[in-house]
């Protein structure tokens, strides 16, 4: 009976032409996935193959959460069709088994849904095949890798979704019902993501996660390029426990709507209806028959006036918005939001684990970010219920016939999904600030909700209901209007991928608009308007054809309505819609005049050809000799209410090589205006290439080796309107930072114009190019990898802005005075700098103390007080320990100045530290022994630069940041060692080899050993942060930094030719006992990794309380090479062991050692056996985790008494 | 204020000829349109409820040309469809209140008098707050007709309204349109032949599209007067029968089947002449359609 009945649903989806539809969006999607640059998931990098196991298996994974929707549909008919079509009572009445009619409507399901889902593994077989696909990207083809997602994702998720929408069906009789629970599961992955992002929770995220995604990821995250290009997810461990659990958690689902299922007229969810009706049947029963004395109807007045109009409309509304705002579903969607969104706030923005004070716009991006898809499938939903509500309900006939304009009955419910939006932002608003008092946070800014909420959602809600009401209307049914609006969604997120990236190509598209403390809402509010008032304009104008389109009565056929449609237009409709359009298209004209003319719009393709044909014309230039500058003396006026800024002043050139100048190639950024540039002799200007805005002059006379010159230029920024992109955020209101290198102009080639990424040099027609010059290229050391037209310079600036702000430059301040309703300030550098430097302007606070004869000064907003003392600290600590273990400080001052959150980094400029808002100023350190004090570390870490970049600094070759990013992490650990002591170090290095690993799983092109990093970060700072420390712990931190204090020494100003981090290897390597010399190899010259793990331990109770403990060590040493093949290396290397008491209060998981020292082993496995005085809990092998190992909980393990 | 539908003719997309060629003029009062099932009835009651686009021919209500004006016929309209539901989680005062505004009577205590009154009417006024999903089917289908009711309608076009009720409900029902019916336009259709009989002083009977007859009750039942011929007869010959005269019904009368007979002359075979009524008229009329389908 059970197979039949499944026999049956089998047959019935199978014939239906929806479900074959189904595997065909699957299919075509899994196809346009893998063969189309369109869709991009899964971090296809330009090294892992379009069809590797890991791509594959992320493809199908995504493809299987995005066909929840199909599975709701499948699932959601499967049980609720026969309540639809009236035909239960029939069938109920016939002997089939309740199990075998919900065993079999549900194995039925389950089946279809494969069925379709085996679109994505065969979609993505074929896409791969295609021709036009470069065979370089495709490994070979796997059956297997396509087959085993499928198993492990597919199947168990297909069940779970069926039993979840089998019981949301069987309780609810409702197929809405049914989308929004698939909305929950969403829901509940996101949640899931938030936790993975701590380390703490992450196993937990990876359990929670209903789709697997999240244990996936864990499981995963490590994979380097070789393994995604080979290996298949292994179905163990976590990944295992998830699948089990959602299977076990589907089967208790499954039997609960089992048992809830009634085999009877009404199912589960009728009966509570039915009595009701049937009392209200037997209170009212009929009056015995009689003829009604015939009562002449009261008459009244009928209006159709426009105040009439309105009550109708009011009434409609509030009829729909009641009808909505009192379900349970609808209360069901603000719980679900307001979890979501406490989920969700509770982790956001929290760095090596600690929080940040829940400042409003935190908790409002919540809404304004993460939320977008949440109220992109609820405007979806509801949009549907809402256009064929009485369609649905049957009184569509009735409704049609009364005498009120369709346009009328559109509208109202389009307010009325609107109020619900309302009541659900209010909702948020009410969880957020619940959220901030929750956390002991009460400064609410109810004009920052309000902006976030009702000034950036809202008006979206209001687009993306337009459009989607519209497409109801004019598709004319429900389920393909629901898909229909989808595929526009999609159409716009891959025309965006396909270069189609100009704001206008996208319904609904505008500049991000993001919060600052410091700046407000910023600048591209403006154009956030324009581009909603544009969008609006369209979306009334679709209105318009919707309206005409609009079904009413009984024609439905598109032609029929079509006919409709011409006689309904009439002089109302045309002026409306021509109206509306015609504003559409002025705004949007508006809209290009200021993308397109007032600024320069280029599509990301036409971007990167143009970047071509510089390398393709300029190369050639790039050894002809140029001047260097030696000095740059620049005044700058900055106009932050006017978003502008003029620079004028001049470089102090020379002719360093030693051949005679004649061409001088002058680059400028493009978005600057050029008023003067002049040299100091006759010089002609041979060509200006408007496409790069370069500049080629020719000296009348060649300028010999060792002369100097001048260049004398008058710049400014003075763009008005906004970009594709907004405005510029570098000079806003108040919190401005204006680079150097922003507007002032370079000399010779620049190779960063190049393109970088392999894949797009091949689409240009040029050759891969590696990313940076070998390591003994003495040509390119003779620049600094930060600039290449400069070594060190004299610098002297005067700075002017509005009365009210603070302008900050490098430099000592000379002189403040006003003039001319300015405020002015003279900076003169005391030292040399390197030519990189920045301008800062806005309202500051300041806070100043003393370090010695160092002034020490945080310019920072009056709201973000919190750490300033701990960044004042965490210099002056730093200034101790630097000048104590390296060398003098070179300045008299440290500044530390805040910006806006439009880039979130600090960045050392000579004695100045412009510090991103989001990075530290609000970080809450409430308890010193749990969170990490970042802000004082990242303090540290710019301090260091003062000596690692501004003292010594690399030659643009590889490994360069070693010498600069490397060292200020090393030198940043020390200082917070100090300060915090080594737990805290230790869970510091715990995410800084959470990063080190998952950067060498993203890495692009190849991973390089730390001494030739590629300017890759994950290497620069989170590897060398694990190498230096464990450095440290082994030839001794006195040894680490006397061969620092050398390094400064030998190189410190010096260049070019520039230092490279050879000169530190050798000093290192010479400092270093020779039994050691294997870590300063594995270190810097290579890709090592340890496997070591404790794979059993025993205690043994001695006589006088001793304890004997044994154990067994895994001990391995692997080589990885640049894509992450690992090699197994012979070993004889130092690795602590250590046997632990158990942990006092905030311990951790390691108590005090009891014993632990550092012994030589050899591996593969090794015995240790030792005798302790107390009982111990834990034993390790590395159990700080010093050395690099992908897998550091099993370097531990807890042992019984 | 007449009703005249001229050369109305409407085929669906799918080929099957709904409307032909229908011209009907319907004065105020009962207008009674019979015919059975798929004759034609909803999609011709449809497009005069502005609902459906004929392909061809016009509508006017008094002066208004019913297709064009649509906006104009709907303040005069109160249509009561064949099959229908309402908002079921709203009480039948906050239905019918919400309907009243939508035609118009926006002013609140005019609203409250009209909707007290039709309740009343309609014998509603005790589950006026009970919400409509609970209702039985004629208490439904009454609360259609008071939608049908608010504004004044000028024309009324209910659709098959007694299909559902009980014989008391029926009744109820039928007295309250004749009362309404009086004055204006009242289009019932019905394949029930007693419904028309009782109320209906015009009459046109259409089957597969077309328009077979039209007048009144009285002036059809003349015209067949001393046509009708019943005899009794045993089960097995029924079909002989059939074939050999124009049988127009077949009754069970005690569990013995009666015929009736359209003929000239007494067929024969102990036929009794009979008195012709308005079942006869439609059956008449109906038969040719009724054999094809």
């Amino acid at each position: 009976m059970l197979l039949a009945v499944t026999r049956f649903e089998l047959r019935y989806h199978l014939r239906r032409p929806v479900t074959w539809i189904y595997f065909g969006v699957v299919f075509l999607l899994a196809f346009a996935f893998i063969s189309t640059d369109a869709v991009q998931i899964a971090g296809t990098t330009a090294q892992v193959h379009e069809n590797s196991p890991a791509t594959l298996n992320w493809s199908v994974m995504i493809l299987t959460i995005v066909g929840t929707v199909i599975t709701s549909a499948i699932a959601g008919t499967a049980i609720l069709r026969d309540f639809e079509l009236k035909a239960h009572e029939l069938l109920f009445t016939t002997p089939i088994p309740k199990s075998a009619y919900v065993g079999g409507r549900f194995l039925g399901a389950v089946l279809v849904t494969l069925v379709a889902f085996a679109g994505a593994p065969l979609g993505l077989l074929v896409g791969a095949a295609m021709p036009w696909i470069d065979p370089s990207d495709l490994g070979p083809v796997s059956l297997a890798a396509h087959v085993w997602p499928y198993l492990i994702y597919t199947v168990p998720n297909t069940i779970l979704a069926c039993a979840l929408f089998f019981a949301v069906g069987v309780l609810t009789r409702s197929l809405f019902a049914v989308y929004v629970q698939g909305m929950a599961l969403f829901i509940g992955y996101n949640v899931a993501m938030s936790f993975i992002g701590q380390l703490e929770s992450e196993t937990l995220g990876a359990l929670v996660d209903p789709f697997g995604i999240g244990a996936t990821t864990l499981v995963t995250r490590d994979w380097t390029i070789a393994e995604k290009n080979s290996l298949l997810v292994s179905f163990e461990g976590l990944l295992l426990d998830n699948r089990l659990l959602w299977l076990a958690i589907a089967g208790l689902i499954f039997a609960g709507a089992y048992r809830a299922f009634g085999m009877d007229a009404l199912g589960f969810a009728g009966r509570r209806r039915r009595k009701a009706k049937r009392r209200l049947e037997t209170a009212h029963a009929e009056p015995p028959v009689q003829i009604l004395p015939t009562i002449a109807l009261p008459t009244a007045p009928r209006r159709w006036d426009g105040a009439a109009r309105l009550g109708q409309l009011l009434a409609m509304t509030w009829l729909h918005f009641r009808a909505t705002a009192r379900s349970v579903l609808f209360l069901a969607i603000c719980a679900i939001g307001m979890i979501f969104m406490i989920t969700i706030a509770l982790n956001a923005d929290a760095l090596y684990g600690t929080r940040t004070y829940p400042v409003t716009y935190q908790v409002a991006e919540v809404v304004t970010g993460t939320f977008t898809l949440f109220f992109f499938i609820l405007t979806t939903l509801y949009t549907g219920e809402l256009v064929w509500r009485e369609r649905g309900l049957r009184c569509d006939q009735i409704h049609d016939a009364l005498p009120v304009p369709s346009g009328l009955a559109y509208v109202a419910k389009i307010l009325a999904l609107l109020g619900l939006d309302v009541v659900l932002l209010l909702v948020l608003m009410a969880t957020g600030i619940m959220i901030q008092a929750g956390k002991g946070f009460f400064l609410f800014e109810p004009m920052v909700y309000l902006g976030h909420l009702f000034g950036l959602t809202f008006p979206w809600l209001v687009l993306i209901t337009l459009l989607s009401f519209a497409v109801h209307a004019i598709v004319g049914s429900k389920f393909i209007g629901h898909v229909v609006v989808l595929l526009v969604w999609i159409a716009q997120v891959t025309l965006g991928l396909l270069d189609f990236d100009h704001l206008l190509w996208g319904y609904g598209k505008a500049p991000e608009v993001s919060y600052s403390q410091l700046n407000g809402f910023g600048p591209n509010v403006g154009a956030f308007v324009t581009l909603t008032a544009t969008w609006f304009a369209l979306g009334l104008t679709l209105s318009v054809v919707a309206l005409l389109l609009l079904q009413r009565g009984t024609e439905g056929p598109l032609r029929a309505r079509l006919r409709a449609a011409r006689a309904r237009l009439d002089r109302g409709y045309l002026a409306f819609g021509t109206a509306s359009f015609v504003a559409f298209l002025g705004l949007a004209g508006y809209v290009v005049y200021n993308t397109n003319v007032l600024h320069t719009y280029r599509a990301g393709d036409t971007q990167e050809a143009l970047r071509a044909a510089y390398e393709r014309e300029y190369r050639p230039t790039k050894d002809t000799p140029q001047p260097r500058i030696v000095g740059v003396q620049v005044d700058v006026d900055l106009f932050p209410e006017r978003g502008h800024y003029n620079a004028r002043g001049t470089l102090a050139l020379e002719n360093r090589t030693d051949e005679p100048v004649e061409l001088v190639y002058v680059n400028m950024s493009e978005v600057i205006d050029v008023d003067v540039l002049e040299f100091d002799r006759p010089a002609t200007l041979e060509r200006l290439d408007e496409r790069f805005a370069l500049r080629t002059y020719r000296f009348a006379e060649p300028l010999p080796p060792g002369a100097k010159a001048e260049l004398r230029f008058e710049v400014a920024y003075r763009k008005e309107g906004f970009g594709n992109g907004g405005r510029s955020t570098a000079i806003v209101d108040n919190g401005s930072f204006v680079h150097s290198t922003d507007f002032l102009p370079q000399f010779g080639y620049q190779e960063g114009i190049e393109l970088s990424a392999d894949d797009k040099r091949r689409e240009q027609g040029l050759a891969p190019k590696e990313r940076m010059a070998p390591i003994d290229d003495m040509k390119a050391r003779m620049n600094t990898y930060i600039v290449n037209d400069s070594d060190w310079i004299d610098f002297e600036s005067t700075v002017s802005t509005v009365p009210d702000q603070v302008a900050i430059a490098p430099g000592y301040l000379q002189r403040e005075w006003e003039e001319g309703g300015r405020r002015y300030f003279h900076y003169k550098m005391d030292a040399k700098i390197l030519n990189f430097f920045s301008y800062l302007s806005a309202r500051y606070e300041i806070k100043r103390d003393r370090w010695n004869d160092v002034a020490i000064e945080i310019y920072y907003d009056p709201a973000h007080p919190y750490n300033v003392d701990r960044m004042i600290d965490a210099v002056k600590k730093s200034l101790d320990y630097y000048t104590t273990h390296f060398s003098p400080y070179q300045h008299r001052q440290v500044r530390i100045l805040e910006f806006p959150r439009y880039a979130s980094y600090a960045q050392a400029f000579p004695n100045t530290v412009p510090y991103s808002e989001s990075i530290g100023f609000i970080a809450r350190i409430a308890d010193p022994d749990e969170d990490l004090d970042y802000p004082f570390y990242v303090t540290a870490h710019e301090v260091a630069h003062q000596w690692w970049a501004h003292q010594v600094i690399g030659g643009d070759v590889q490994g360069a940041t070693v010498l600069t990013e490397s060292l200020s992490q090393y030198s940043a650990l020390m200082v917070m060692e100090k300060e915090y002591g080594a737990a805290q170090m230790h869970k510091f290095l715990e995410y800084e080899l959470r990063r080190y690993l998952q950067g060498r799983s993203g890495e692009t092109k190849k991973e390089m050993p730390l001494a030739l990093n590629e300017n890759q970060p994950y290497i620069h700072y989170n590897k060398a942060s694990l190498v230096f420390y464990a450095l440290k712990d082994y030839v001794g931190e006195d040894v680490i930094n006397q061969a620092l204090a050398r390094l400064l020494r030998e190189h410190a100003f010096e260049g070019p030719p520039f230092a490279t981090s050879r000169d530190l290897v050798k000093i290192l390597r010479e400092l270093t006992p020779p039994d050691l010399h294997y870590l300063i190899d594995d270190s810097f010259e290579s890709i090592v990794l340890y496997d070591n793990k404790v794979k059993e331990a025993a205690v043994t109770p001695q006589e006088g309380g001793r304890f004997a403990v044994k154990m067994v060590l895994q001990v391995r040493k692997l080589r990885a090479t640049e894509l992450g093949d690992q090699s197994e290396a012979a070993m004889d290397d130092l690795v602590d062991v250590g046997v632990f008491a158990p942990p006092g209060p905030g311990e951790g998981t390691l108590g005090k050692p009891l014993f632990l020292e550092k012994r030589r082993l050899k591996g593969p496995e090794e015995t240790i056996e030792v005798v302790v005085d107390a009982a111990p809990s834990h034993v390790g092998v590395d159990p700080y985790h010093k050395l690099i190992d992908r897998q550091i909980k099993d370097n531990v393990k807890a042992v019984g008494p | 204020m007449e009703l005249v539908l001229d050369h109305i003719s409407k085929t669906y997309p799918g080929g099957v000829q709904a409307l032909r060629d229908i011209s009907l003029t319907i004065p105020p009062g009962m207008f009674g349109l019979l015919g059975p099932n798929g004759a034609g009835k909803s999609t011709l009651m449809r497009t005069i409820a502005t609902l459906q686009e004929p392909d061809s021919g016009s509508i006017r209500l008094g002066d208004l040309d019913v297709l064009r004006q649509k906006e104009q016929v709907r303040r005069l309209l109160g249509y009561l469809p064949q099959e229908f539901g309402l908002y079921p989680n709203l009480s039948a005062e906050v239905v019918l209140d919400h309907f009243a505004t939508l035609k118009g009577i926006t002013e609140r205590k005019e609203r409250a008098k009209i909707v007290g009154a039709l309740l009343e009417q309609t014998n509603l006024a005790k589950v006026r707050k009970s919400a409509v999903g609970g209702f039985s089917g004629g208490m439904k289908q009454r609360l259609g007709i008071a939608i049908a009711l608010l504004g004044e309608p000028r024309l009324i076009i209910v659709d098959e309204p007694t299909a559902g009720l009980d014989p008391t409900e029926r009744h109820r029902f039928l007295n309250l349109l004749a009362e309404v019916g009086r004055s204006v336009v009242v289009i019932l259709s019905t394949h029930i032949v007693e419904d028309v009989r009782e109320l209906c002083s015009n009459v046109a009977i259409i089957a597969a599209g077309q328009v077979r007859l039209q007048g009144t009750p009285d002036a059809m039942i003349a015209d067949l007067e001393g046509k009708i011929w019943r005899r009794r007869v045993p089960r097995e010959e029924l079909a002989a029968l059939a074939k050999a005269h124009r049988v127009l019904s077949t009754r069970l009368i005690a569990g013995h089947p009666e015929v009736r007979i359209h003929a000239d002359e007494d067929p024969g075979g102990g036929c009794v002449a009979a008195a012709a009524d308005l079942e006869d008229v439609y059956f008449h009329n109906v038969a040719d359609a009724a054999r094809a389908g």
